[in-house]
């Protein structure tokens, strides 16, 4: 037969604290322990109050919970930095691999890639952002231009 | 007696310079130009050889040092190397560019090793790149994105066309050990520790790492810290590898 449960670090669930979350540890004949989240309602559907609940108050007291809620929280928050910064440097990644590829994508446009402007060009190779790279990128299209429209007026002259 | 005046030999200066090899796709063609041309902005003075398929060859190879006709296959890179006209090679994967003045003193770091790998690390950063480094038999220590090597010693050139050779009959399955894991079997680095670790006539190569590791050879994937510095390095890299991030089948 299973041993009655131990309830383990219960801290509040709602504002209102008429409910608990806490780690449920019940131990079978075999003393096989095996553990999990519950869920624990101060009242019951007639309004009558948890026996689980008087007895995990007895044993930890309302300060208890108190405390285990604040430590909680402050696990929670750490938790959700780290996903966030996580996420940030997942987006920089991807940024990285996107700014790549464009510059790629840039040395192929047919103006770029016959220019002999190795400034620009660096400049192009350098840029840290797609803003940067389209910049540096129209700047040397229209030098190119220029260049060809100056080139192609000394011939017609 | 007069001593008899000797005549000093001038100090040959080794050669020094960069292999780079483009096969198959196009993309790496386009973004081994760019490799080239990242390393001319920090050493306007370097050498290339440049390892290509015919018919992508253009009027931007026209100012390359050596430009060589080579095959398709998956790992021309080997055959490249191989074939290095210096005596002193720095050889690069096409899908890196190079973002660091470092550059220009790499071949300060060969010293008197044989060859120089980056070499691959356990740590977490590292594994989201590395997948399969560890197996029952050893550990694919060695990285082959890079390699700077003394190609004038014949040994090493002979290293470079074996490690090419017997991946060719890897790939192919023509060849593989008994006993190792056939997961392995894609990988080059696999023929590249068979070679150092297994066959007799390599055994006194000296092979070394660099010592800032992974400047030579910083993946994308290693990530940032917060602060917006490179992950597993002290100083900014030397060589940025985008190789999972890069788009092999654009069609430029």
């Amino acid at each position: 037969m299973t041993k009655k449960p131990i309830w383990e670090t219960p801290a509040w669930d709602n504002e209102s604290k008429t409910r608990m979350i806490a780690m449920m540890v019940t131990t079978d004949e075999d003393g096989k322990e095996s553990r999990s989240t519950a869920t624990i309602n101060k009242f019951d559907d007639k309004k009558k109050t948890n026996p689980d609940w008087d007895e995990i108050i007895t044993i930890h007291g309302l300060k208890g919970v108190d405390e285990n809620t604040d430590k909680r929280m402050a696990f929670r928050r750490q938790k959700q930095g780290k996903e966030r910064r996580a996420a940030e440097e997942r987006e920089k990644a991807k940024e990285l691999e996107r700014l790549f590829n464009s510059k790629l994508a840039c040395f192929e446009i047919t103006e770029i890639k016959n220019s002999k402007n190795r400034k620009l060009r660096s400049k192009i190779r350098k840029a840290k952002n797609e803003i940067e790279l389209i910049a540096y990128t129209s700047l040397l299209v229209m030098e190119e231009y220029k260049n060809d429209t100056k080139e192609s007026a000394v011939a017609t002259a | 007696m007069t001593p008899k005046k000797v005549q000093s030999q001038p100090h040959k200066k080794p050669t020094q310079g960069f292999v780079v090899i483009a096969s198959r796709k196009k993309s790496f063609y386009v973004s081994a130009l760019n490799l080239m041309e990242s390393i001319r902005d920090y050493m306007p003075d370097a050498k290339f050889a440049f390892f290509t398929e015919e018919k992508w060859i253009d009027h931007r190879c026209d100012d390359i040092d050596y430009v060589y006709h080579c095959g398709g296959h998956v790992r021309e890179k080997m055959y490249g190397m191989a074939n290095s006209p210096f005596d002193q090679t720095f050889y690069i994967d096409a899908d890196c560019e190079c973002e660091h003045e470092d550059i220009a003193d790499v071949f300060n770091r060969l010293g008197d090793n044989d060859m120089m790998f980056v070499k691959l690390t356990k740590e977490k950063d590292a594994q989201r790149v590395f997948i399969e480094v560890n197996f029952e038999q050893g550990a694919l220590e060695l990285c082959g994105g890079v390699c700077l090597y003394n190609s004038a010693k014949p040994l090493v050139k002979e290293f470079m066309q074996d490690w090419y050779d017997l991946f060719v009959k890897q790939n192919s399955g023509e060849w593989w050990p008994e006993g190792y894991p056939k997961s392995l079997a894609r990988w080059d680095q696999f023929t590249l520790w068979w070679l150092v670790n297994k066959v007799e006539k390599y055994k006194d190569l000296k092979i070394g790492a660099f010592e800032d590791n992974y400047r030579w050879n910083w993946f994308a994937p290693f990530g940032f810290h917060a602060d917006g510095k490179h992950r597993l390095v002290d100083k900014h890299p030397v060589i940025i590898h985008y190789s999972c991030f890069f788009k092999k089948d654009k069609d430029y």
